[in-house]
C-alpha cells in the first residue's frame, strides 16, 4: 500500500488545521513509514483534512505501525506529549496504556468499529500518572485494496465530568449517612405526589417499620387523611414555601382497628428546589410528645394551684359556715364538671351514724330532702371515718355498694348517680368534720386530677370551718360576756324600783291566784293561804291558818302526804306531787304540788286537777272498754271456728261415754278402756281450746311483763291455724337470739290475732299468712320521719299475707278508729287502732306496708327489755309442784265449799297445812290469833265482809300478812290495778292446780 | 239388731277420732262400712266407685262444705243423713229437709236419723 510518494503532488489537504497543520506539514515524514505526504493514500489525505478541520479531539492511526496524527484539540489530551507524540506509533505514545489499548486497537484493524462511552486510562501525560475518562469511537478506514489501513478515533475526554459527578455522589451519600444517624426524624419526599425517597432510622422508630420508599404518603399513612397533613404538603409542593409546625397533635394508627397512637410534633417541611424547579420536598421534626404532656401537666398544676389559692382565700375570710361551707361545694361542682355536690356534717351519735345534709349544689334541695340522710354504710363509711377518698368510675359496681338495710343501694327515685368522688373533710384536730360528695349519672367522668384538686379543697374547707367554728364560739363567748355585764349594771341600776314593784306584783299575785298558794312549816300547819283556796277547796283563808294539813287531807293520802312534806323540808323540792285534799263539801279534790324550801318553811304552789284527774280515768275506762270490746270481737270471730271444732270433741267425747254405756251393758268390757281414753283425750283437747279462749277473752288491765315473743308466737299456732282454716298456709319465721320485750302479752297475743283474722279476710280465696319476728334498730333517720318513736333496739313482730293489699288512701287511715273496708257488721274498724295504742303504750310503734294486690305486713315494734325473762307459772305439773318441807300455814277461806275442798285438798297434797274458813268474819277471827299464818288464800266475793276487807283488817294485827285473791271472770273488772298493795298477788278462776301451788310457794318464800 | 241390718255405708268426716267412733256405732247397729272419706273429692270417687245403700255426712269437711257429695247423693237416689257441729243452720237451704244429726250425738240419735232418711225413700 505504501506506494512511492509523488514530490510534486500538492499538500493542499494539509493547509490550515491550526497548530497541528503547521506541526504536519513541517514533520519530517520521510523518515517515518508514512513516508512524504504527497505520497500518502487519497484516504490518509482525505482523513488529515478533515480531522485538522475539526474542533472536537481526534486522531489517525494509520499503517501498519500505527502512526499517530492528531489536531490541535487532541494535543491538548495528549498534554506534555505533545509533540513529540506526532507522527509516532499510536501504542508507543500510550506506552503505559498499551495493555488496554491492544484489544481495541486490534478490534479496529480487524475491521470491527469501536465504540465506548467512558473507558477509564490512566495516562502519564502530565509528568505524573492520572486517571482519565474518556468516550470515543475507532472507526476503521480501509485503503483502495479494501483491507484496513488505519482507524480515524474521535474522542471526548470526559474525566473533569466524571470526577465531578463521584463527588457529588460522595457528597449524597455523606448527607444521607448524615440523615440517617440524625436524631430527629428526616424524610425526603419526592414528586406531586410526595413519594418516599428517604426516611431516616428516627423516623422509623417513630411512625413504625411501614415500607416507605417509593410509595406515597397518601397511601403510607391512609389513617391522617383529614389531619391536614396532606394539604400542608400539598401546598408546600405548590408554593415554594416552608411549612413548619410547633407542638401539633397527630393520631396514627397501625391498621384499622388497631389501637391509635397519639403524637405530638413539631416539624418543618422544606421545599427542595433545583434548576427545574420543585422537586420534592424535606421534611425533619423531632417527637415532642413528652414535653407536651410535661408542660401540659405543669400548665394543669398550675391552674389548680390558682385555684385552691383562690378558693383558700375566699373560704379564709368567710366566717360564715353555711357560706363557707356552700362555697366549697359550689367550687368541687364547677372543678369536677360533677351533676351536683353535697356537704354532710358528720352529726356522730351514739351509733355514730347520722349525717346531716349542709350544703347542695347542682341540684334543688328537694331531690335530697325525700329521702333519709345517708346511713353509715359500707359506701360511706370510709368518707366519714376519714380513711381516705372514695373515687368510683362507677359505683354501682363497686363491691361496697348495695349491701346495707334498708334500700341495698339508692333508694327508689334517687338521683341516678354512677360516677362517684367522695373526699373526707378532716380537722387539724383529727375530727372528720364530714365530706364532700360528687355524683354524674354518667360513669367515668372524674379523674385522678379531680381527686386532686378536691383533696386540695377539702384541706381549705377543713381549716376554714376549724377557723368559722372557732370565730363563732368566740363571738358567742364575748356575747355572753357584754350580756352578763348589761345584765348586772341593769341590775344595779333598777334594783331598788324592782323590789318595790316586785312586792306589790307579788301581793297581786297572792290575791288573785286561781291557784292555791300556800306556806307550811315543818310540821305541816299552815302559816298563810291565799283566797283561791276558798274557790277551791270551800274553806276561808282564817279556817285553814293555824291548823294542820291532816285536818283536810283526803284520809287515803295522809301518809303520802306526811312523807311528802318530809321531803319537802328537807329541801327536796317537789314537782307535780298529787294527793287528795277534802272539800268542806266532804267530797275530795286532785291538787298537784309544786314546792321550793326556805329555812323551816315549805313554801308551795298547788293546782286543782281533779277535772283532769276525771277525765284522764273516763279516757282510761274508754279505753279499757274499747281494748275488751275490739277483744270480744276477735272472741266472735273466734267461736264461730271454734264451734265446730268444739262439737267434734264433744262428739269424741259424747259418742265414747255412749258405747261405754253399750259396751258395758253388753259386758264386753275389754272395749271400755279403748272408748275411756278417747273420751279423755277428747276431753283434754276440748279443755285446751276454752283455756285459750277464757284467757283471752278475761278482762285485764293493761300488765306489761317480760315477754319472749318467739314463745308466745308459736304458742298461737293452734289458735290461729283454726282461727284461718285450711285456704291459708301459714309460716313462721321466728328469729334466733330474739331480744325479751316488755309487754302485756295478752295484749300483744291479741293484736297477733287480729292481725291474722284481718288477713284471712284480705285473702278469700287463700293464701300464705307469714308471721316474723326479728330483732331490729330504729335509727335516727327514721325515728326522725315518725314523730313519737324513739331510737333504740326494738322486737319486731311482722304479720304479712298474700291479700289484696291496701291502697295508700287507706293506709293513712288504717289506725284511725273506727275506720273499716268491712262490710257493715263485720268488724268495728278498732282492730289497727287498738294495735296501733295497745303498741305506743308499750312504748313501741306500728307500721303498716301494703301494696294493692300484692298484700300487707303490719309490723309491730316493741321496745327491747334488758333483763331476764320471768319463769312461767303454768310450765311445771302437778307431781313436779314444790311441796312443803317445813310445814307452812295456809288459811283458805271461801264460801263455795267445793271450791274450798278442792284447795283444801290440792295443799294438802303438797305438803302444806291448811286452815278453813267459810266466810270473812271466821277467818278475820283465826287471823287476830296467834297461830301460824304465812299466807291468806281467800275468795274476794265472799258474803258479807269481802275478800278485800277481811286482807285489810287481817293485815291491822298482821301488816307483813301475804295474800292471795282468788277471783272470777266478772269480778275481775272491779280489781283495776292500783287494787293490790304490796305483798298481795290475785289468781284468776279457772285456774291449773300447779299453777296455785307455784304462786303459793313463791309468796311463802319471797 | 235392727232394720238397718246389713246396710252399706259410706262415713263422710275428716276427724279420725270422730269417724272412727261413727264406724263404731254403725257396726253396733248391723250396718256394714263399706267405705270412708275424709276429703269431699275423695268421697265423690267412693260414690262412682262403691256400691252403697246410705251415708253419714259431715258438713264440713276439711274446711270444705260436703254438698257437692249430697248432690251427687240425692241425684242416685241414695239416703243420707247429715252430722254437723254447726246445728240445722249449717246445712244448705235446698237441704234442710234431710235429717241433721248434731254433734255430738249419742247412738240412738244416729240410728233414729238414719231410719228416717230410709224410711222417706
Amino acid at each position: 500500500m505504501h506506494g512511492r510518494p509523488d514530490p510534486t503532488a500538492p499538500l493542499d489537504f494539509l493547509s490550515g488545521g491550526g497548530c497541528l497543520g503547521a506541526l504536519i506539514r513541517a514533520h519530517d515524514w520521510a523518515a517515518t513509514p508514512l513516508g512524504p505526504p504527497h505520497t500518502w493514500s487519497q484516504v490518509l489525505k482525505t482523513l488529515v483534512s478533515v480531522m485538522l478541520g475539526s474542533s472536537q479531539p481526534m486522531f489517525i492511526a494509520w499503517g501498519p505501525e500505527r502512526i499517530l496524527l492528531y489536531n490541535d484539540a487532541y494535543s491538548e489530551i495528549l498534554a506534555q506529549k505533545h509533540p513529540a507524540a506526532l507522527g509516532q506509533p499510536f501504542l508507543d505514545v500510550w506506552d503505559e496504556i498499551r495493555d488496554d489499548l491492544i484489544p481495541i486497537v486490534e478490534q479496529a484493524y480487524a475491521g470491527e468499529p469501536v465504540h465506548m462511552d467512558d473507558i477509564t486510562l490512566f495516562m502519564m501525560r502530565r509528568g505524573f500518572r492520572e486517571e482519565t475518562h474518556f468516550a470515543f469511537s475507532y472507526t476503521p478506514i480501509r485503503d483502495e485494496t479494501g483491507a484496513v489501513a488505519g482507524f480515524l478515533c474521535p474522542c471526548i475526554e470526559t474525566t473533569a465530568q466524571v470526577m465531578a459527578e463521584r463527588r457529588q455522589a460522595a457528597e449524597k451519600e455523606r448527607q444521607q449517612r448524615l440523615f440517617e444517624q440524625a436524631p430527629g426524624f428526616i424524610t425526603v419526599l419526592t414528586g406531586p405526589n410526595h413519594v418516599f425517597e428517604f426516611v431516616n432510622q428516627a423516623y422509623v422508630r417513630l411512625f413504625g417499620d411501614r415500607d416507605y420508599v417509593g410509595r406515597t404518603v397518601r397511601d403510607v399513612f391512609p389513617e391522617l387523611e383529614g389531619q391536614g397533613f396532606f394539604e400542608w404538603l400539598d401546598q408546600v409542593y405548590e408554593t415554594g414555601q416552608r411549612f413548619v409546625a410547633n407542638h401539633l397533635p397527630v393520631r396514627l394508627q397501625a391498621s384499622p382497628g388497631a389501637p391509635a397512637k397519639h403524637l405530638v410534633l413539631d416539624f418543618i417541611y422544606e421545599p427542595v428546589i433545583d434548576e427545574a424547579g420543585i422537586i420534592g420536598i424535606f421534611c425533619e421534626g423531632h417527637d415532642v410528645t413528652e414535653t407536651h404532656i410535661a408542660q401540659q401537666a405543669l400548665a394543669r398544676e398550675k391552674e389548680r394551684l390558682e385555684i385552691l389559692n383562690r378558693i383558700g382565700s375566699q373560704l379564709a375570710s368567710e366566717l360564715d359556715l353555711d357560706t363557707l361551707v356552700q362555697a366549697a361545694t359550689d367550687a368541687g361542682v364547677a372543678l369536677t364538671g360533677a351533676q351536683f355536690g353535697a356537704f354532710f356534717y358528720n352529726v356522730v351519735n351514739q351509733q355514730g351514724e347520722s349525717y346531716m345534709l349542709y350544703s347542695l349544689s347542682g341540684v334543688a334541695r328537694e331531690a335530697f330532702s325525700r329521702f333519709p340522710m345517708p346511713s353509715n354504710t359500707a359506701v360511706f363509711h370510709p368518707t366519714f371515718a376519714g380513711e381516705g377518698v372514695v373515687r368510683s368510675d362507677d359505683i354501682l359496681k363497686d363491691p361496697r355498694y348495695g349491701k346495707n338495710d334498708p334500700y341495698y343501694g339508692m333508694p327508689k327515685g334517687h338521683l341516678p348517680v354512677r360516677s362517684y368522688l367522695a373526699v373526707p373533710v378532716i380537722s387539724r384536730s383529727g375530727e372528720v368534720l364530714g365530706g364532700l360528695f360528687f355524683g354524674h349519672e354518667r360513669p367515668s367522668v372524674f379523674t385522678q386530677e379531680h381527686e386532686n384538686l378536691l383533696t386540695g379543697i377539702a384541706g381549705q374547707a377543713a381549716i376554714a370551718i376549724d377557723n368559722a367554728r372557732l370565730f363563732r364560739a368566740s363571738q358567742h363567748e364575748i356575747g355572753e360576756r357584754r350580756r352578763a355585764e348589761e345584765a348586772l349594771r341593769d341590775l344595779n341600776h333598777t334594783l331598788e324600783t324592782r323590789v318595790a314593784e316586785r312586792t306589790a306584783e307579788r301581793d297581786r299575785v297572792w290575791k288573785n291566784s286561781r291557784d292555791l298558794l300556800v306556806v307550811v312549816d315543818a310540821d305541816g300547819i299552815f302559816r298563810a293561804v291565799n283566797p283561791a283556796w276558798t274557790e277551791i277547796l270551800g274553806h276561808a283563808p282564817d279556817e285553814v291558818v293555824g291548823h294542820s294539813f291532816l285536818d283536810f287531807i283526803w284520809p287515803e293520802d295522809a301518809a303520802l302526804t306526811q312523807s311528802g312534806l318530809d321531803d319537802a323540808v328537807s329541801s327536796r323540792d317537789l314537782t307535780n306531787f298529787e294527793n287528795r285534799y277534802t272539800h268542806k263539801d266532804g267530797t275530795p279534790r286532785w291538787i298537784s304540788w309544786h314546792t321550793s324550801a326556805e329555812g323551816d318553811l315549805v313554801y308551795a304552789y298547788g293546782r286543782d286537777v281533779t277535772a283532769a284527774k276525771e277525765q284522764e280515768e273516763a279516757l282510761r275506762q274508754t279505753e279499757e272498754a274499747l281494748r275488751q270490746a275490739q277483744k270480744m270481737e276477735a272472741v266472735g270471730q273466734l267461736t264461730g271456728g271454734i264451734a265446730h271444732d268444739f262439737n267434734n270433741l264433744l262428739t269424741g267425747i259424747v259418742g265414747s261415754l255412749d258405747l261405754m254405756q253399750t259396751r258395758i251393758a253388753q259386758g264386753r268390757t275389754e272395749a271400755v278402756e279403748r272408748y275411756a281414753k278417747a273420751a279423755m283425750s277428747s276431753a283434754q283437747r276440748a279443755a285446751g281450746l276454752t283455756h285459750r279462749l277464757l284467757a283471752f277473752a278475761r278482762r285485764q288491765p293493761l300488765a306489761p311483763r317480760t315477754v319472749d315473743t318467739n314463745k308466745l308466737v308459736v304458742s298461737m299456732e293452734d289458735l290461729l291455724r283454726r282461727t284461718l282454716g285450711e285456704a291459708v298456709q301459714m309460716e313462721f319465721v321466728t328469729a334466733g337470739g330474739l331480744w325479751l320485750t316488755r309487754c302485756d302479752p295478752h295484749q300483744l297475743e291479741s293484736a297477733i290475732l287480729n292481725l291474722a283474722i284481718n288477713a284471712r279476710d284480705a285473702m278469700p280465696d287463700g293464701g300464705r299468712l307469714t308471721i316474723e319476728t326479728c330483732n331490729t334498730h330504729l335509727d335516727h333517720a327514721y325515728t326522725a320521719l315518725h314523730p313519737g318513736v324513739r331510737p333504740g333496739q326494738y322486737v319486731c313482730v311482722a304479720v304479712t299475707d298474700t291479700g289484696t293489699g291496701m291502697p295508700p288512701e287507706v293506709i293513712e287511715r288504717a289506725f284511725d278508729p273506727f275506720f273499716t273496708t268491712k262490710p257493715l257488721g263485720q268488724g268495728t274498724g278498732l282492730g289497727l287502732s287498738m294495735i296501733y295504742g295497745f303498741a305506743q303504750q308499750s312504748e313501741g310503734h306500728a307500721r303498716i306496708y301494703s301494696e294493692v294486690g300484692q298484700g300487707t305486713t303490719v309490723k309491730i315494734y316493741l321496745p327491747r327489755f334488758n333483763g331476764a325473762v320471768e319463769e312461767e307459772a303454768e310450765t311445771a305439773g302437778l307431781a313436779d309442784a314444790p311441796r312443803s318441807e317445813t310445814g307452812e300455814t295456809v288459811l283458805v277461806v271461801e264460801d263455795e265449799p267445793v271450791v274450798r275442798d278442792l284447795i283444801v285438798d290440792v295443799l294438802k297434797d303438797l305438803g302444806y297445812r291448811a286452815l278453813e274458813a267459810v266466810d270473812g268474819p271466821s277467818g278475820l277471827r283465826m287471823l287476830q290469833s296467834s297461830r301460824r299464818i304465812d299466807l291468806l288464800v281467800t275468795d274476794v266475793g265472799l258474803p258479807g265482809m269481802n275478800g278485800r276487807q277481811l286482807a285489810d283488817q287481817a293485815r291491822e294485827h298482821r301488816p307483813d300478812l301475804k295474800v292471795l285473791f282468788i277471783t272470777g271472770y266478772a269480778e275481775n273488772a272491779a280489781v283495776a290495778s292500783g287494787f293490790l298493795e304490796q305483798g298481795m298477788e290475785m289468781i284468776t278462776k279457772p285456774f291449773a292446780v300447779e299453777a296455785l301451788a307455784i304462786r303459793i310457794r313463791e309468796m311463802i318464800e319471797r | 239388731m235392727s232394720e238397718l241390718s246389713g246396710l252399706r255405708l259410706l262415713v263422710v268426716e275428716d276427724e279420725s277420732h270422730v269417724a272412727m267412733l261413727v264406724e263404731d256405732m254403725l257396726a253396733d247397729m248391723g250396718c256394714d262400712v263399706v267405705a270412708s272419706a275424709a276429703r269431699v273429692s275423695e268421697a265423690l270417687k267412693l260414690i262412682e266407685a262403691t256400691d252403697i245403700d246410705a251415708a253419714v255426712l259431715d258438713v264440713n269437711v276439711a274446711g270444705e262444705k260436703v254438698f257437692p257429695v249430697a248432690e251427687k247423693l240425692r241425684d242416685r237416689k241414695i239416703p243420707f243423713v247429715f252430722a254437723t257441729g254447726y246445728g240445722a243452720e249449717g246445712v244448705r237451704e235446698d237441704f234442710r229437709t234431710y235429717p241433721v244429726v248434731p254433734k255430738p250425738f249419742p247412738q240412738s240419735q244416729l240410728q233414729k236419723a238414719l231410719i228416717k232418711a230410709i224410711e222417706r225413700w
